[in-house]
């Protein structure tokens, strides 16, 4: 019968689709997840498959001072990069989506650069001038230069959220007698802390990841994790590397889940009301 | 804090030259008038006419080039919008979705440092004065379009403001409920006594709600008089055709005679006005009577019926004059009406009063 050649060729259709994004998916996950098993590993030198498991690398990793202490600067540059690229971002976005700014679409233009220049040209720029004001191998200086990248990412987010509803919202709150605080804290910052929630974890995943700029301005006592990863890959290849890597990336995924799930959760809450 | 239910008077409002102009561009010339306290003006206007910049520099969220605006004699032309004690109901409402209906209508009590008993009386009377309450608990967005409309209003009303300005508040409404809620808007602006500024592209609707109304025509307000003023003396070909149907001839030359004037038009020849001056002659469509007329009719042509409509309580005409302009005729549909067929010749009259002639512009 026609229909049911039909309805296979469909089917057939329908699953090639499925394997074929699988596979795809596969592709592009696989290289981010070998190195899950390979932290496990009981072999003291980066191997894939490992010949068997053991959780030691992580225990040495512990162990070991630097990791530690990496981590926890990993953490303070990220946490202030977030907050600093929160704050300037909205306040760039708000002035640029809701005012009348001359030379808008180059200033955007110009607040964007820094996400879409490879960053090595950043850092070499950055160089000279972080040391001749004498931060350089600081931690505010790494902050200061991760802020510069991360700040597009909280305008991009911000900027949206500020254009899905028309500015009569911030003209009525005037009218009813709401200073420009009063008006920020009360309407416009509700609508759009989704925008800056998000923009601020993207911030932070960047920050917590980025090797370029902290390669070319971290000092000892400013030494991310990734910076410090690249330092031991040199010398020593152990799983420890390895274990590191696994830990960037949960907490990576952990961020991106958290972004995903308040996008999710307002969308929800819309769709409700 | 006095408010309007209290005084029960609005603000008298003068725009004194009123002007906003960006670079070359002039959304709004100078503009000057008055509304009295407690009148209803509305403004209308095809779209970029300078209707929004109006009720802008009003409400002080735009700067205006020249001029200024006094509320009750106080010039406010430099104050800031929050400080104006101006309501305005929006288009979209633009009640805040994150906020309750009672906190919506509590808020500008709230900006104004009322203390939390007071404002909860308030606002529940003010859900009362719309027939709201019991809606106070629940978000803006669970509600109707004319019960949001209706939030809106009284969010604007609530703390007594000297003038409310309306921008297009029924657009979004469906035509009954429109109809509906004009009343509404309309008897709540009375019991508060409140001078309301109302824009609208409807001016059905300008002239259901306003004591006056005012023509906007590329950034210059036109003319402003009661709906019934404006359509029968418009003061220029502009508002002759933008409020209701006009026949409009343009005039060649004028002669006064003893009883009225007489005047040479292109597309229709010889006829009859009421002495006015002006180069355009208008005549309204149901002005002119179709068929045999007697002598009282001062003005005849000639010409053929090329489509013929009923629509609810009217016949519309489209005559072809030999000189080829269309006119437009309606005429109210009575029981005994003949209907003449598209293709027959008929004879147009109408009255040399009839014949209004207003300004070129």
């Amino acid at each position: 019968m026609m229909s049911g050649s039909w309805t296979r060729r469909m089917l057939v259709i329908r699953w090639g689709l499925l394997a074929f994004t699988a596979l795809t998916l596969l592709y592009l996950v696989m290289p981010t997840f070998i190195v899950v098993p390979m932290s496990f590993s009981s072999q003291s030198y980066l191997s894939f498959p490992p010949p068997g498991w053991s959780t030691k690398w992580y225990a040495q990793m512990l162990a070991r001072p630097d990791y530690p202490a990496a981590f926890i600067n990993s953490l303070k540059v990220g946490v202030s990069v977030a907050l600093l690229s929160a704050i300037l971002g909205t306040l760039a976005a708000l002035g640029l989506v809701r005012g009348r700014v001359p030379g808008e679409r180059s200033l955007v233009s110009l607040i964007l650069a820094p996400l879409m220049l490879p960053q090595i040209i950043l850092a070499i720029g950055m160089y000279p001038i972080m040391a001749k004001l004498g931060i350089i191998g600081t931690t505010a200086g790494l902050v200061i230069a991760h802020t510069i990248v991360s700040l597009p990412l909280v305008y991009i987010t911000v900027s949206a959220a500020l254009r899905s509803y028309p500015a009569t919202y911030e003209i009525a709150a005037m009218t009813l007698g709401a200073n420009w605080w009063n008006c920020f804290w009360h309407v416009t910052f509700p609508m759009i802390r989704l925008g800056v929630g998000v923009g601020a974890i993207l911030a932070f995943a960047f920050s917590f990841d980025e090797l370029i700029l902290a390669l070319f301005l971290a000092g000892p006592e400013s030494r991310t994790l990734p910076r410090l990863l690249w330092n031991d890959l040199r010398v020593y290849v152990t799983p420890i590397i390895a274990a590191a890597t696994t830990l960037v990336l949960c907490l990576s995924f952990v961020l991106l889940g958290l972004a995903a799930w308040l996008q999710r959760n307002a969308q929800r809450k819309e769709a409700r009301s | 804090m006095t408010t309007l239910a209290a005084s029960g008077m609005g603000a008298t409002v003068r725009y004194d030259g009123v002007a906003k102009a960006y670079g070359a561009v002039h959304a709004l010339r100078p503009t000057t008038f008055e509304i009295g306290s407690g009148e209803l003006v509305s403004i209308i206007g095809p779209s970029g006419s300078g209707k929004t910049t109006l009720l802008g520099v009003t409400a002080g969220y735009i700067t205006p080039t020249a001029g200024g605006i006094l509320i009750d004699d106080r010039d406010i032309t430099g104050v800031a919008p929050f400080r104006r004690n101006i309501g305005m109901v929006f288009q979209n409402y633009s009640l805040f979705p994150h906020m309750t209906v009672a906190e919506n209508i509590a808020f500008p009590l709230k900006m104004r440092g009322m203390a939390e008993g007071e404002r909860r009386e308030r606002v529940s009377q003010m859900l009362q004065t719309v027939r709201l309450d019991g809606f106070g608990d629940r978000r803006p967005s669970q509600l109707s379009g004319g019960q949001q409309q209706r939030v809106a209003l009284a969010r604007a009303a609530v703390y007594g403001p000297l003038l409310l300005l309306m921008d297009e508040p029924l657009s979004a409404l469906d035509k009954n409920l429109r109809e509906e809620m004009q009343y509404e808007i309309k008897q709540f602006q009375r019991s508060l006594g409140a001078t309301v500024l109302y824009v609208t592209h409807d001016q059905n609707e300008a002239a259901a709600m306003s004591d006056r109304i005012g023509i906007m025509n590329e950034g210059r307000l036109v003319q402003v008089g009661t709906a019934r003023d404006l359509y029968e003396h418009p003061s220029s070909r502009f508002v002759a055709s933008f409020l209701g149907e006009a026949n409009l001839f343009q005039v060649l030359s004028r002669s006064a005679t003893a009883d009225g004037l007489d005047i040479e038009t292109a597309e229709g020849g010889r006829l009859r006005a009421a002495a006015r001056e002006g180069s355009v002659a208008c005549v309204r469509p149901e002005s002119i009577r179709i068929g045999p007329a007697d002598g009282s009719y001062e003005n005849r042509l000639t010409g053929r019926v090329t489509d013929a409509v009923y629509t609810a309580g009217s016949l519309r005409y489209r005559v072809d004059l030999p000189s080829g302009m269309a006119v437009t005729v309606r005429q109210p549909s009575e029981r005994d009406v003949v209907l003449h067929p598209p293709g027959s010749e008929v004879e147009l009259a109408w009255r040399a009063s009839d014949t209004i002639l207003v300004e070129e512009g």
